[in-house]
């Protein structure tokens, strides 16, 4: 049995619209191991979301998964998801059991009309088939009380209106892991939340990886969150993962240009404020009809004239460090020319 | 006493706060009754001096977008007075009527915190930095045309972008269109609520690079209330800590990171995630939640989180006192506790 719980290979999300096609997944490659976390770190418009929703496969119309494949191996089978409908049964299935996400904007996710404790009963009654609502209701009290949850008796009646973003994002994080899921995509779970309260629900994901052995996916545009979360780093850029390997390797040395820019361009406590920061010039561009070339060009302050050309191939340029930028010559026999 | 601090004293600072109250009447049933206050600014008092950055943060609900507004009486103040001083004129912003106000409001001006609503989507970009200048009536049309194309130039946008609106703009653009118009009529002091907040990293190092260009060449002062510590690390030369609407501590940013006095400094700083993996934070976990605005507890309003909290802290409430030169903290225990800053906080990780 490989150690990969999930691998993601050149996934292509695209939208077709009325004006073109929007590639806003446009070739995501990277694995997650058991009990592992990976990070995704981008701006936004980089895809970061559509490849999370492209996963679960709740990727909205018009867009659609069109290429790659995503293997999920629950250690029996592996399975491809690409391969299933979105709404297949075998889907369903999968979906909020082995797969759960977190939301970035806690408040928006929950259902108004609903309390916590109904939300969190449907998602038990739904897989578990505790048709007993007794247990259910225990194993969801039991849940929110896991999550550090203030006053959990009151909140399970609660509507999520009545409670802070950090209480929403506890409740959030209680639905997701109700069913003990294999897998956990957090998208953002902590941008809309103070610095003080993002450390109490990072630290609480940590405890719950340790315990239900759970991979994350820990979707972000925070470098130090993600230098504090993650055993492995994916940087995405227009689309495509630009930068792939361990976190020590990508913070301590960063290949790709943009990785770099990233890294210069925030704030570091303690480095003096007189130093100006190194921003990086230019917009992210809309990937509508994207030209054939490297996305990152009209931006990267060591363009060649091969980059305009076309695009570059994900790379193993040190070991199990990947960067998909012409400066990093191919070995022998390989091309570097991607599609 | 360091040599910022020395300097500092013997000037005129530009903005004096003091006592600043804003409270909020709970009111219930159909009469309206008063039931209760939310007291979202609390006592404040504070100078801001002429060129400085001083960045105000403090969780949310700590009430620093709602000083930021008292102080520009975007929001009336309960109580309190608000002193600025522009050369020799000194003005008590506090004790102005509308019309006065109106003529003052040229020198203070504010960035707001999200650009995808604080720009008119009706409006075109050359109106909408034109306005300022419009609404103050002592410009012709050919001198706002000017000072639009040399605004709009400033901040890095190109003039082709004059006629269009915002929506064909990203939110780091937008908020560039925001700079321009907070500096249409030449300020002297400018509100920054969580500038950069909304903008991604890349981004938001153009913002802050700019708004640094700018105020060294106008002479600028800035409030920058954010809640991103880094940020105002970089940006501020002094930085004030909120917490349920009064001012916690207040010192230099060097000597506030490093030597913080105050409890709830040394919690937030502990927070901060550092960007790189082979260091471990060791943090210091504040149980529950801020406390509630409407109901604050006895004596320090930090107690019911604070690990070091003692008999007093329940009963007392400690003032905001100057601990050394420059360095103020309202804790009882400021010159008795040595705090960690985030000199100690990071542990290499083995």
């Amino acid at each position: 049995m490989n150690d990969y719980i999930l691998e993601v290979k050149n996934l292509q999300t695209w939208f077709k619209l009325d004006t073109g096609t929007l590639k806003a997944v446009d070739d995501v490659t990277f694995s997650l191991r058991r009990n592992e976390t990976i990070g995704i770190i981008g701006e936004s418009g980089c895809g970061k979301s559509v490849t999370a929703h492209s996963i679960l496969r709740t990727v909205q119309n018009p867009g659609k998964v069109l290429g790659g494949q995503i293997i999920y191996n629950n250690g029996n089978q592996p399975v491809d998801l690409v391969k299933y409908a979105p709404d297949s049964r075998a889907m369903r299935r999968l979906r909020g059991k082995d797969i759960s996400m977190i939301f970035q904007e806690p408040m928006a996710s929950l259902s108004p009309v609903y309390t916590i404790g109904a939300q969190m009963v449907e998602a038990v009654a739904v897989h578990q088939d505790k048709k007993d609502k007794k247990a259910a209701k225990e194993l969801c009290m039991e849940m929110l009380n896991a999550v550090g949850m203030p006053n959990p008796e009151q909140k399970f009646n609660a509507y999520p209106h009545q409670l802070s973003g950090g209480q929403c994002q506890r409740a959030m994080i209680a639905l997701a892991m109700v069913n003990k899921p294999k897998i956990l995509i957090a998208d953002e779970p902590t941008t809309a939340l103070d610095v003080t309260v993002q450390a109490q629900i990072t630290d609480l994901m940590k405890h719950f990886q340790k315990e239900y052995h759970m991979s994350i996916i820990y979707i972000t545009h925070d470098m130090g969150v993600i230098a504090e979360m993650a055993d492995s780093i994916a940087v995405m850029y227009l689309g495509r993962v630009v930068e792939y390997g361990s976190a020590r390797s990508i913070f301590k040395n960063p290949l790709h240009p943009y990785t770099r820019g990233l890294l210069k361009s925030m704030p570091v406590l303690g480095r003096k404020s007189a130093e100006r920061l190194n921003a990086i010039d230019g917009n992210v561009p809309v990937p509508l009809d994207p030209p054939a070339e490297c996305g990152f060009c009209s931006r990267c302050t060591e363009r060649m004239p091969e980059c305009a050309n076309c695009i570059p191939r994900l790379l193993e340029v040190e070991p199990e460090h990947l960067v998909r930028c012409f400066r990093y010559k191919a070995q022998k026999g390989e091309n570097n020319v991607g599609k | 006493m360091s040599e910022n601090e020395r300097n500092r004293q013997k000037q005129v600072p530009l903005l004096e706060v003091s006592g600043l109250k804003k409270y909020y009447p709970i009111e219930a049933g159909i009469s309206k009754k008063q039931v209760g206050l939310v007291k979202a600014v609390d006592d404040v008092t504070l100078k801001i001096y002429k060129n400085e950055v001083l960045g105000v943060v403090g969780e949310s609900g700590c009430g620093k977008t709602t000083l930021g507004r008292t102080i520009l009486r975007v929001i009336e103040p309960t109580d309190g007075s608000i002193v600025f001083h522009f050369g020799d004129k000194t003005i008590d912003f506090t004790a102005l009527n509308k019309k006065e106000l109106r003529g003052m409001r040229r020198h203070i001006q504010m960035v707001f915190q999200n650009p995808y609503t604080s720009l008119n989507p009706r409006m075109t970009i050359f109106d909408i930095v034109a306005e300022p200048m419009r609404l103050a009536g002592e410009y012709t049309e050919a001198e706002i045309s000017d000072r639009v194309r040399y605004l709009i130039d400033k901040v890095g946008l190109e003039l082709k972008h004059l006629n269009r609106y915002p929506h064909a703009f990203s939110g780091g653009q937008r908020q560039r269109i925001g700079i321009a118009r907070a500096l249409a009529l030449g300020p002297k002091f400018v509100v920054a609520d969580e500038a950069v907040s909304a903008l991604d990293v890349s981004i938001q190092a153009q913002i802050l690079n700019l708004m640094v260009d700018l105020k060294e060449e106008y002479d600028l002062t800035y409030m920058f209330v954010a809640h991103n510590l880094s940020v105002v690390e970089h940006i501020s030369d002094r930085v004030c800590v909120m917490y349920l609407g009064s001012v916690v501590e207040l010192a230099e940013t060097e000597e506030l990171f490093y030597y913080p006095k105050h409890p709830y400094t040394e919690a937030l700083l502990s927070a901060i995630p550092v960007a790189d993996p082979t260091i471990k934070n060791e943090r210091i976990v504040m149980p529950g939640e801020v406390g509630n605005a409407a109901n604050l507890p006895s004596g320090c309003c930090f107690h019911p989180r604070c690990r070091y909290a003692q008999e007093c802290c329940k009963k007392e409430r400690p003032p905001l006192r100057e601990v050394s030169p420059g360095h103020f903290a309202a804790c009882h225990f400021a010159d008795a506790r040595r705090l960690e800053g985030i000199g100690e906080l990071k542990v290499k990780k083995a």
